[in-house]
């Protein structure tokens, strides 16, 4: 019962155009390559892929948290909730095929973008492909594996676009700032606010933690047991945020 | 054979703020039985509990009290579920979807086989006449259209009890035709049709026996065989039990 309201997912956010935000891409990265023109090629080169980047990480993190603060809370105010859970579906089932269908939409949305960043790289400059690009788009989409629980968990939690969509971005930012929090609860002597940091670092996710290009050795080799670390970290985070939701959502009347 | 049963059933509605709580009565002790083949109409005004009803019948809510049963499965449960369809009130359907797309989709999450899945649909489309307009969005749909694809949802999986709520609100003369005509047709399929509404001229024209709820508790049920003159009479009983004596007066 999962592939089905996956595949409702996918259907619906197409159709709801969420690849609008393409075309947004698109717009700004031919409009950097213009305005960085004049740069030397490996000069232009960098700072394009470095743009590059962060659009598809900011356009992808916003349609991923918008996409998934929707998916359960639209469907109440729709109505359409209470054809679906009167179903012989289970609840879980529901809520992993929805959270599914997101991951989809976002990873098709990134691929199509990486695409364009790629010709317009090799269009603008002699560019060469480096891994570096590769797996700085695997941490992309392994931090949005994350953030999307998180913000659907929070609309279940909330019941308020507003709010959860609020909460997914300040988990989503301070989750770039761990190390850093870190640091600060061994600093701080005040125990509350000592107790208060280190929560906040073992609860939001660590996005640091997922920075694989960081992790790359020369020569451009990315060793297999980081990634598998990676990737365990994600799913076991993921996994216990969906678990929570559900917790949540097998409790909703509606 | 008893299809629905409802036993002592209470639900207390209650609203948290920041520092009370308030209740509200959705249901309170009530109890009903509905035989199989047997379209039963809810009568009541708005917030009657009329909805609450059905929505405990479906699992949608949970009773404080009391226990709701489908063929003698206990709600909510699975086997509850495949003997169900569900057309609540004014749902606003995707959009962006067709109708088949949107009646096939159903029929895949109620666990209808692929392989009889397309002959299903076929059928369905049929019976709410929609099958010139299979392929049309449901945003190019009107409101009486739309009702009807919500009945072909609610069909999809064949379910033997079919829960359908202000099913005729806000539609126009020949919306209400065509719903009647669609229930009626239901009927001589057998199929067990609960209707919850407040316009008792339309209840009269399809049901067996009405459940009349005043303020969450189930005042009487009338069977329409045993009036004379169904709509006067039945406009009388209603109005004697929801108006206050003086007011009546």
């Amino acid at each position: 019962m999962i592939l089905p309201i996956a595949e409702y997912t996918v259907k619906e956010n197409i159709r709801g155009k969420i690849f609008y935000i393409l075309l947004m891409f698109i717009l700004v990265m031919v409009g950097a390559a213009l305005v960085f023109s004049s740069l030397s090629p490996d000069t232009e080169a960098r700072v394009i892929t470095d743009i590059g980047l962060a659009c598809i990480e900011l356009f992808s993190f916003m349609a991923g948290i918008f996409a998934a603060v929707n998916l359960v809370l639209q469907e109440i105010e729709n109505r359409t909730i209470y054809l679906l859970m009167t179903r012989p579906l289970h609840r879980w089932e529901y809520i992993l095929g929805r959270y599914l269908g997101v991951l989809v939409i976002l990873f098709i949305n990134i691929l199509l973008m990486l695409s364009v960043l790629v010709l317009l790289l090799k269009f603008a400059s002699n560019w060469q492909w480096d891994a570096m690009l590769f797996w700085s788009v695997i941490t992309i989409f392994f931090k949005l594996i994350i953030i999307v629980s998180v913000a659907l968990t929070a609309s279940l939690v909330f019941t308020s676009t507003v709010t959860a969509i609020a909460f997914s971005f300040m988990v989503w930012i301070i989750g770039h700032f761990s190390n850093e929090l870190r640091i600060l609860s061994d600093k701080v002597t005040a125990p509350v606010t000592k107790v208060f940091l280190s929560a906040l670092y073992y609860l939001v996710p660590n996005f640091q933690y997922l920075n694989l290009k960081d992790k790359l050795y020369i020569p451009e080799v990315m060793p297999m047991h980081i990634i598998a670390l990676v990737l365990l970290y994600s799913l076991v985070y993921t996994a216990i945020v969906l678990f929570i939701g559900n917790l949540l959502f097998s409790r909703k009347e509606f | 054979m008893l299809a629905v049963k409802i036993e002592n059933v209470t639900k207390i509605y209650k609203k948290r703020y920041l520092l009370k709580t308030k209740q509200s009565i959705g249901v309170k002790d009530l109890n009903l039985e509905i035989n199989e083949g047997e379209t039963f109409g809810l009568l009541g005004l708005n917030g009657a509990g009329k909805t609450t009803t059905i929505k405990l019948l479906l699992g949608l809510l949970r009773p404080d009290s009391g226990n709701c049963f489908i063929y003698g499965h206990k709600v909510p449960a699975r086997a509850a579920s495949d003997l169900v369809g569900y057309l609540p009130e004014s749902p606003y359907f995707y959009r962006y979807l067709t109708a088949q797309e949107i009646i096939d989709f159903y029929g895949k999450v109620s666990g209808v086989p692929d392989r009889v899945r397309g002959e299903k649909i076929e059928e369905i489309l049929e019976l709410v006449n929609l099958t010139a307009n299979r392929h049309k969005r449901l945003s190019e749909f009107s409101k009486g259209m739309l009702q009807r694809v919500g009945i072909a949802q609610a069909l999809i999986h064949d379910p033997k009890v079919l829960f359908f709520d202000e099913l005729i609100t806000g539609l126009d003369p020949v919306g209400i035709t065509e719903m009647r005509a669609l229930i009626l047709r239901l009927k001589e399929r057998k199929k067990t049709i609960i209707l919850s509404s407040h316009i008792i001229s339309e209840v009269v024209k399809v049901c067996d026996r009405v459940g009349i709820i005043v303020e969450g508790k189930l005042a009487r049920i009338v069977n329409l065989a045993d009036l004379t003159s169904k709509g006067d009479e039945l406009e009388q009983i209603f109005l004697k039990l929801v108006m206050p004596a003086e007011v009546a007066a």
